[in-house]
């Protein structure tokens, strides 16, 4: 933990900027449990289409700055994210996930979001208990018109997954033996010539 | 050493896993129950009832020497009753049968199977009036001479609900037995360890895992007619035999048995390499009562925890906000 303390001393406080200079080809994922500077985190992130997704849309057209660490995925609801998504991403070796949605009260389909928070506070405890730190999973709200809110929380995200280093799950022995490791297309395609 | 004194209550240190403590191996549980007495009234009151015509089948366990433990019977017949078994190693969950069974049936039912039975009352997958509950008064099961999985947790030997009672000494009255009440608090433990640890232990059960699907199987709440794991809609949804998966099986099944599992230990129970997941699941009910105040297989009329939410839910968990407990 103390090198970890001090990575998270090294970096600079918490602003959107602090992770600008990275790119996306530069960047390669550290295999062992070390964290590099250079390392940036491959994070899952489920936007609502109608508040957050439009909020990353306006940081993008606002050209307001975040790290390049999210894959966006866009659900018609915070609520629609089956708690298996994300299982699923964190077991199949993403180094975090991200969830985010209308304020409480603002949902497009008006109570989507309630049944999502008491999904979501729920989820974060079993995954604490089995030993995935809840600092790689984050839920989040904002709004369509928080374009500049969106960054801040990406930066934030992605700087929280960072000092935490690259999933335990990657790291794992069994990663290297496990077929997922060779991408999920791989076996696909073995099955399919199987049934052939 | 007098099992009926108390006396062992102080021998043992205190115990926080629930196993191989010297409190548990001192102590000989199911004490206080009469079973023979159990059985010959519950033979009778099945066979009272198959004779009458109120129920047409009475489930129950029978003895099975190729399993080499009570399994599941249905007595449809007055002579059938008499294969009714009633001891210390029926610690089978039942309700599963219940949703499969059409008429008027008549179960034997511990208070863990009667919590079961509850929990899916609350989420309309049973019919009341479809069946008599014979609730037998239970201190505890035995299993490979170790008191059952989920036993240990278990807080009242009366089921809370029922139409026949068969108390511990096989009359109509409660007799109210002591229980283990040994069982860990997952929230506590998790306190004091970190991630890294809770991490090691969630895969070391894991490791265990040869995804035989037993525990689903005996689960009451896994009553879906195609579980997420069997779907395979979508290649993401692949079931290889590899870690992944087994994560990807557990959590999620965690996720779906939150606020409705009784902790009746039929998962634990039934594995055949051991997995211990259990704790999982006792840690999210304990969060859930603490949080939003509900327990599962107490209220028939419950609406489900999950199915419902509240305007003022805590806001727990999110960014910004507190993370409970700091876990």
């Amino acid at each position: 933990m103390s090198e970890r303390t001090e990575i998270r001393n090294a970096v600079p406080a918490e602003t959107p900027g602090a992770l600008q200079a990275e790119t996306a080809g530069a960047v390669q994922a550290e295999t062992a449990g070390t964290v590099s500077e250079e390392w940036t985190p491959r994070i899952i992130a489920f936007l609502c289409n109608w508040c957050s997704y439009a909020g990353a849309d306006l940081a993008g057209t606002s050209r307001i700055q975040y790290p390049p660490s999210i894959r966006v995925i866009r659900v018609p609801c915070s609520g629609r994210v089956n708690p298996q998504y994300i299982i699923k991403a964190l077991a199949d070796g993403a180094d975090g996930v991200m969830v985010s949605g209308c304020h409480p009260g603002d949902c497009h389909y008006l109570e989507g979001n309630y049944y999502a928070r008491r999904r979501f506070s729920v989820l974060k405890r079993l995954l604490s208990l089995a030993g995935f730190h809840p600092d790689r999973v984050q839920f989040t709200w904002v709004s369509a018109s928080e374009g500049a809110k969106f960054a801040d929380v990406v930066a934030t995200v992605t700087e929280k997954v960072r000092v935490l280093g690259p999933s335990k799950v990657r790291a794992s022995k069994h990663w290297e033996s496990d077929s997922r490791a060779a991408g999920p297309g791989d076996s696909e395609q073995s099955e399919r010539k199987e049934g052939e | 050493m007098d099992r009926n004194t108390g006396n062992t209550k102080q021998s043992g240190a205190n115990c926080g896993t629930g196993v191989d403590c010297e409190k548990h191996s001192d102590m000989n549980f199911g004490s206080g129950v009469d079973y023979e007495s159990q059985a010959r009234r519950l033979k009778g009151t099945a066979a009272k009832l198959l004779k009458e015509g109120t129920v047409t089948a009475v489930m129950g366990l029978r003895e099975n020497e190729e399993a080499g433990q009570p399994t599941p019977c249905f007595a449809r017949t007055p002579e059938d009753a008499e294969n009714l078994v009633w001891n210390e190693a029926c610690f089978t969950n039942l309700a599963n049968y219940l949703m499969e069974t059409a008429g008027k049936v008549a179960i034997a039912a511990k208070p863990c199977d009667v919590r079961s039975i509850i929990n899916l009352l609350s989420e309309n997958q049973l019919k009341r009036e479809n069946f008599t509950i014979i609730g037998m008064e239970c201190s505890g099961k035995i299993k490979d001479g170790k008191l059952a999985p989920g036993c240990d947790a278990c807080p009242s030997s009366i089921p809370n609900l029922y139409d026949i009672a068969i108390g511990a000494d096989g009359s109509e009255a409660w007799k109210d037995l002591e229980m283990a009440n040994t069982a860990e608090n997952v929230t506590e433990w998790a306190k004091t360890t970190t991630v890294d640890e809770r991490y090691e232990r969630f895969m070391k059960e894991i490791d265990k895992c040869i995804l035989c699907f037993a525990c689903r199987q005996a689960c009451q709440g896994c009553y879906c007619v195609t579980c997420f794991i069997d779907r395979k809609a979508t290649p993401w949804e692949q079931v290889d035999a590899d870690t992944s998966t087994k994560m990807a099986f557990h959590l999620t099944r965690a996720m779906h048995l939150a606020g409705r599992c009784t902790d009746c230990g039929a998962c634990e129970k039934v594995c055949p390499s051991g997995v211990n997941l259990k704790y999982l699941f006792k840690g999210l009910s304990e969060f859930i009562e603490e949080t939003y105040g509900f327990k599962a297989g107490v209220d028939p009329e419950a609406v489900p925890v999950m199915s419902r939410y509240s305007v003022d839910d805590p806001q727990v968990a999110f960014l910004g906000g507190d993370c409970i407990v700091g876990l």
